[in-house]
């Protein structure tokens, strides 16, 4: 069928404008067609987040649910470690500990002829006073507290002889 | 003839033109404000996966833990009580005291500090015994529930006796009065604090006695 231009020929525009209308015409549809093409996805990806997100939303909240129940245990947990936290601060902090341990190692099967008289546990130092009826025992007694390794630091402090007790050493021990 | 010319050429560009602009303009705003909401919403989703997430893992432990933390809750909670535990640590060094042969003689509870965050108390006793009894004895307070250290000890020895004057350190701490949000995260415990649980584990946890209660009975009159 032909094209019926009843416009008088020579007002209808010319071949450049022509070609430039018609360009600008292809341009304006194509540029229709990517809006609407991503109006279009956009929403898609706008309607399956938004499902995406109902469903984690509605899961949550089974799951808040489920943890309420199990808030007794919560509560346990909480305080197991808020008292492990407590016990590592007090086991951190000083004490006579490792004194009292190293005096029962030194104590421990002395020759009967050597005998603890005094002893001051306090925290980082064990003071001892003991009296060694002869030389043998006084030998085994400094022997034994040499051969300590708690001890870092082992001093006499003073040392006597009694005629009727014996020797009476006195020793400051500081541990490690 | 030439004012027509022009309009007609003009009215060619112009509207397909301003077509185009219209659909530019579309474009850039539909583009523009859909990724704007499409970004706020990943956002949302993400944070939505991570609370789902931390929640997932929270339920898990807490259900795997369910039937272990109560036993741990009950050593703990003993280990380092909420009260000033001085009349439960006399107790517990008294019952050691008969097992390992001393005589406790004396026992004084010092003014309880709460000045840090652990609260102690300090407890003196006088110990008599054999010197061999007195000294495994003083490391063994170490092993009682609650939780002590060893302040100073003074021990003298006269005639195969000995005598100790101790003072000791118990230790107690208020419970935790808030519990996390219910979206933070739970992690279980440590390695070192799974050592250190096992090693609490070992201490002598103090024996209560729950009593009945009984009903009121009539009281017989005195002065029968």
């Amino acid at each position: 069928m032909a094209a019926i231009n009843l416009l008088p020929t020579d007002i209808s525009p010319k071949g450049p404008v022509v070609k430039i209308s018609n360009l600008i015409k292809n341009l304006a549809v194509i540029s229709f067609v990517l809006f609407l093409l991503t109006a279009l996805g956009l929403l898609a990806v706008f309607v399956l987040n938004s499902v995406q997100i109902r469903s984690l939303n509605e899961s949550s909240e089974e799951l808040k649910t489920s943890i309420k129940s199990l808030e007794t245990t919560e509560q346990g947990l909480v305080l197991v470690r808020d008292r492990l936290s407590k016990a590592k601060l007090v086991l951190a902090d000083e004490s006579g500990g490792e004194e009292a341990a190293g005096l029962g190692t030194i104590t421990a099967a002395l020759p009967g002829s050597v005998a603890l008289t005094e002893a001051v546990i306090s925290k980082n130092v064990l003071e001892t006073t003991f009296v060694a009826t002869d030389s043998q025992g006084l030998t085994v007694l400094m022997a034994r507290i040499i051969s300590q390794e708690a001890f870092s630091k082992v001093e006499l402090v003073s040392f006597s002889f009694n005629p009727n007790t014996g020797y009476i050493p006195s020793f400051s021990m500081k541990v490690k | 003839m030439k004012k027509g010319l022009f309009g007609a050429s003009v009215s060619a560009i112009l509207i397909p033109s301003v077509y185009l602009l219209v659909s530019i303009i579309l474009f850039v705003f539909g583009a523009r404000t859909g990724i704007a909401k499409i970004s706020e919403q990943s956002s949302a989703l993400n944070d939505a996966k991570k609370t789902q997430g931390v929640l997932q893992q929270k339920e898990s432990l807490l259900r795997q833990i369910e039937t272990e933390v109560n036993s741990q809750v009950d050593i703990l909670a003993n280990v380092v009580p909420e009260k000033n535990p001085a009349l439960t640590m006399i107790s517990q060094i008294k019952n050691l005291a008969a097992v390992s042969g001393i005589t406790i003689t004396t026992f004084k509870i010092g003014a309880q500090n709460d000045a840090g965050v652990v609260s102690f108390v300090d407890l003196s006793y006088d110990a008599d015994g054999a010197l061999t009894s007195i000294i495994p004895f003083l490391n063994t307070v170490k092993t009682l529930a609650p939780i002590s250290t060893l302040d100073t000890a003074k021990i003298n020895q006269q005639g195969g006796l000995a005598s100790a004057n101790v003072r000791i350190r118990v230790y107690f701490a208020g419970y935790p009065t808030k519990l996390p949000s219910l979206t933070e995260a739970v992690n279980e415990l440590t390695g070192e604090e799974k050592t250190l649980l096992d090693s609490l584990s070992g201490l002598s946890l103090p024996t209560f006695t729950t009593l009945t209660p009984q009903e009121p009975t009539v009281r017989e009159s005195p002065f029968n």
